[in-house]
């Protein structure tokens, strides 16, 4: 793995809670100087990991901004353009949808899923890349519902599929600019990053059931590939890891 | 300049735009979760038509906030704010915003 060098700055989309903060603490700790945290409702969370990472001597920037509205994504690069001329590694870790049967999923709940949880990505990259350097690299997040039926998790399933999709395309986009692009596929993630599902509880007794590993994953679990995937495998573009405990083999 | 009949008009068409229901049945007494059948997604994406209609952010945890407000007037815990949160509760809230003499 290769080992950071000084100065490098990180914006993490989704960055104040669960496997954003892990990802934010991850790269805090292995070198990274300057964290853009993007978020939208959690001020206390945000706050409370700007103190944490700033005790640690990184440089930490907050910035609540609705990544479901083009315009906030516009505003929101602008104010990054202005307080950094560089940007070595993003991290889409966004997601937003209502669990229920896909049958059920109204209108305006699809789009707001799809918005938030895949046209973001999209729209961020385009408004960013043109600050990261040869050698940069993005990283989204995506989960194992994208490629398998999990019970009300269809808008979020197909917002996640969408977003590997685009992965791949963008991968290809940016190749000549030497910008690797890729994607972390999760597994269910144990404690407080359990979704709010129906009937949580009988989901992670049927996935510890098939799981080889014999757990569900943790933020950490995740950070430690995104760092991966970001600093090291200089030759993989348009790829995803599923980190799953090995659960997609049974 | 907004007036509060107008706002609370335009929040109804809001409200139901977004849970496609026909605006002469989403009144300023109906509740979001009980009657109207929301989810806490619809109350974001009310939110965020709201802030693009009316044109003004609601700054940090405004929406919770204002579900404290309730709960703190009513003397009920969190899980009886279903009960509470009307449509009105939230044209109250954008009239607040707009027009803060009110």
């Amino acid at each position: 793995m290769s080992t950071m060098r000084p100065e490098r700055t990180a914006v993490i989309l989704g960055g104040s809670r669960g496997v954003g903060r892990a990802i934010a603490r991850y790269l805090a700790e292995r070198g990274v100087t300057h964290l853009f945290i993007v978020f939208l409702e959690q001020v206390e969370a945000a706050e409370s990991l700007t103190r944490e990472l700033e005790s640690c001597g990184v440089k930490v920037t907050s910035l609540q901004y609705n990544l479901g509205v083009a315009e906030d994504i516009q505003t929101m690069a602008e104010r990054i353009r202005k307080l950094t001329s560089q940007i070595d590694y993003l991290v889409h870790c966004v997601a937003l949808t209502t669990f229920k049967p896909l049958m059920r999923v109204r209108p305006n709940q699809w789009d707001l899923t799809m918005a938030v949880s895949t046209r973001s990505f999209v729209h961020v990259v385009q408004q960013l890349s043109d600050l990261m350097p040869r050698g940069s690299s993005v990283v989204a997040i995506s989960s194992t519902g994208s490629q398998r039926f999990n019970a009300n998790y269809g808008a979020l399933g197909v917002s996640k599929s969408a977003l590997e999709s685009a992965v791949r395309y963008l991968a290809v986009e940016l190749a000549g600019k030497e910008i690797r692009v890729n994607g972390v596929i999760s597994g269910l993630l144990g404690g407080a990053s359990l979704p709010l599902f129906p009937e949580i509880q009988e989901v992670v007794k049927q996935t510890l059931e098939r799981t080889p590993s014999g757990r569900l994953g943790t933020p950490d679990d995740i950070a430690e590939a995104v760092y991966f995937l970001l600093t090291g495998a200089s030759w993989m573009t348009g790829q995803h890891l599923i980190l799953d405990g090995g659960f997609c083999l049974t | 300049m907004w007036k509060k009949e107008e706002i609370e008009e335009e929040v109804r068409h809001i409200v139901a735009k977004s849970l496609l229901l026909k605006p002469e049945l989403v009144l300023l007494s109906s509740r979001f979760f009980l009657d109207l059948e929301a989810e806490s997604i619809d109350i974001l994406d009310i939110r965020f038509a709201i802030e693009s209609t009316f044109g003004f952010k609601f700054q940090n945890d405004e929406i919770r906030e204002l579900l404290q407000v309730l709960a703190n007037e009513h003397q009920v815990t969190e899980k009886d704010i279903p009960e509470l949160f009307t449509v009105g509760r939230m044209a109250d809230f954008v009239v607040y915003k707009l027009i803060p003499s009110s």
